[in-house]
């Protein structure tokens, strides 16, 4: 009720029954008083005197640009902040493209240089028909090696992940013979490699069996043409090449 | 016009029938009429953190956008602590977004600023031997006041700075006459609660 007292928000009657209660008691009056000392303190916050004309001047100018042309922390604040939004859209778009493309999940191989449509690689996995046996074609590959043509991280890679080089032999008095392995070499092997390297093997089977390497792309359409692989293999880092042979 | 007779003068009513027609005129008598007024309440409810002159402005350029929605329900005067307090709202949540981005109002020098804050207690012809101690003791309450959380923090400053009565603030904050009455009475408590005025 002393609130309503102190407000002038209170009925006559309720005026006249705290009044009477205050001058009875003194704690009542002072509470009363520390209320009131409360809103006049708080009415001594500083006041703020506006120039007659600096701000209107300011203001008709916003207005005459058409809410354009002026500039505050709020509004740079927002221009920068949808700025910001869309370089990171676009670069999280580029970024989320790439990683697609070298995940190889669904890219699309281009075109063969004679133009024909290729079929888009549903993974990194191509299979290489060599045309040749497999024993032809590692001995060839390490005669290279020995010869220096090859590159030797090539041949590392290869040996590492066959293992079909130890305990093979040169025949006697033939060096350029094909080598003598330990063991019969399988039809089929699958080898990790950059697309450079695969580049490499296959251009090493075109020599050997006279034809142009068939690469294939498990699911789509062979891919032929005078040795060359689908456009993006060679950019391609690491791959699974199954090589095939007769 | 004779829809806004209720609550303004002839005068006030006509200005704002001109600004609704899309009178600049018009409104740059508004402005000057009411500039004071608005400056006023943004520092009342904000303090002046250097872009006072800013909020202002937003203040102004959205009474001149939305003044055609003014029904005539209430005072104009009101009706513009209402926009009033619903930007400064709005700002006080982007503030400090935008302090964590670094992003520092302008602050003006006095030379090119529009206001300057007048020292109440000074002119309040206090005693002068207590006058440092009221002075203490008024910015111990305005700290507290600010402290508050802002359903106090308005209300208070609306009852106590700008004397609105009980229904006028009802009509502002859109709350019954009730609730003004309990927010008030709790306001005063959680301020007396930190400041000792015997």
């Amino acid at each position: 009720m002393i609130n309503e007292y102190l407000d002038g928000e209170i009925g006559l009657a309720d005026k006249a029954q705290l009044e009477q209660i205050m001058a009875d008691n003194p704690r009542v009056r002072a509470e009363y008083e520390r209320l009131r000392k409360l809103g006049t303190m708080i009415g001594l916050m500083p006041e703020v005197r506006v120039h007659p004309y600096r701000f209107r001047a300011r203001l008709g100018d916003a207005l005459d640009s058409n809410h354009k042309g002026y500039f505050t922390p709020q509004r740079a604040f927002s221009a920068a902040m949808l700025v910001v939004l869309v370089v990171f859209v676009v670069t999280f778009g580029l970024f989320a493209y790439q990683q697609q493309i070298i995940s190889g999940s669904s890219y699309v191989v281009g075109t063969t240089s004679s133009d024909e449509p290729v079929a888009a690689a549903a993974h990194q996995y191509f299979v290489m028909d060599t045309g040749v046996g497999a024993e032809q074609f590692f001995s060839r590959l390490a005669l290279e090696h020995q010869l220096g043509i090859l590159d030797s991280r090539l041949m590392s890679a290869v040996s590492e992940q066959t293992g079909f080089f130890e305990g093979a032999t040169c025949r006697e008095g033939s060096p350029l013979a094909p080598l003598r392995f330990a063991e019969p070499l399988p039809h089929n092997v699958k080898l990790t490699l950059s697309g450079s390297q695969v580049g490499d093997l296959a251009g090493l089977a075109e020599e050997l069996s006279g034809n142009p390497a068939r690469v294939t792309v498990p699911g789509a359409a062979s891919l032929r043409g005078a040795g060359r692989l689908p456009a993006g293999i060679s950019e391609l880092d690491i791959l699974t090449i199954e090589l095939k042979f007769i | 016009m004779d829809t806004y007779l209720e609550y303004n003068s002839p005068e006030v009513s006509d200005l704002i029938v001109r600004c609704q027609q899309g009178d600049r005129q018009a409104f740059d008598e508004l402005v000057a009429k009411y500039q004071r007024y608005v400056f006023n309440l943004i520092y009342q409810h904000l303090g002046d953190s250097g872009d006072l002159e800013d909020i202002a402005q937003e203040v102004f350029l959205r009474i001149y956008k939305f003044i055609k929605r003014y029904r005539g329900n209430a005072s104009l005067e009101s009706w513009i602590y209402k926009v009033v307090l619903n930007y400064c709202r709005t700002h006080a949540r982007r503030r400090n977004v935008l302090a964590r981005f670094f992003v520092q109002p302008q602050v003006r020098s006095d030379d090119e600023r529009s206001f300057e804050l007048l020292d109440m207690v000074a002119d309040a012809a206090i005693d002068p031997a207590k006058s440092t101690e009221q002075r203490r003791l008024v910015e111990d309450i305005l700290v507290a006041v600010r402290a508050l959380p802002e359903i106090y923090r308005n209300i208070l400053i609306m009852r106590e700075v700008n004397e609105l009565s009980y229904e006028e603030i009802s009509e502002i904050l859109g709350i019954s006459i009730g609730t003004v009455k309990s927010r008030i009475s709790r306001a005063r408590d959680l301020v007396r609660q930190k400041v000792n005025l015997d």
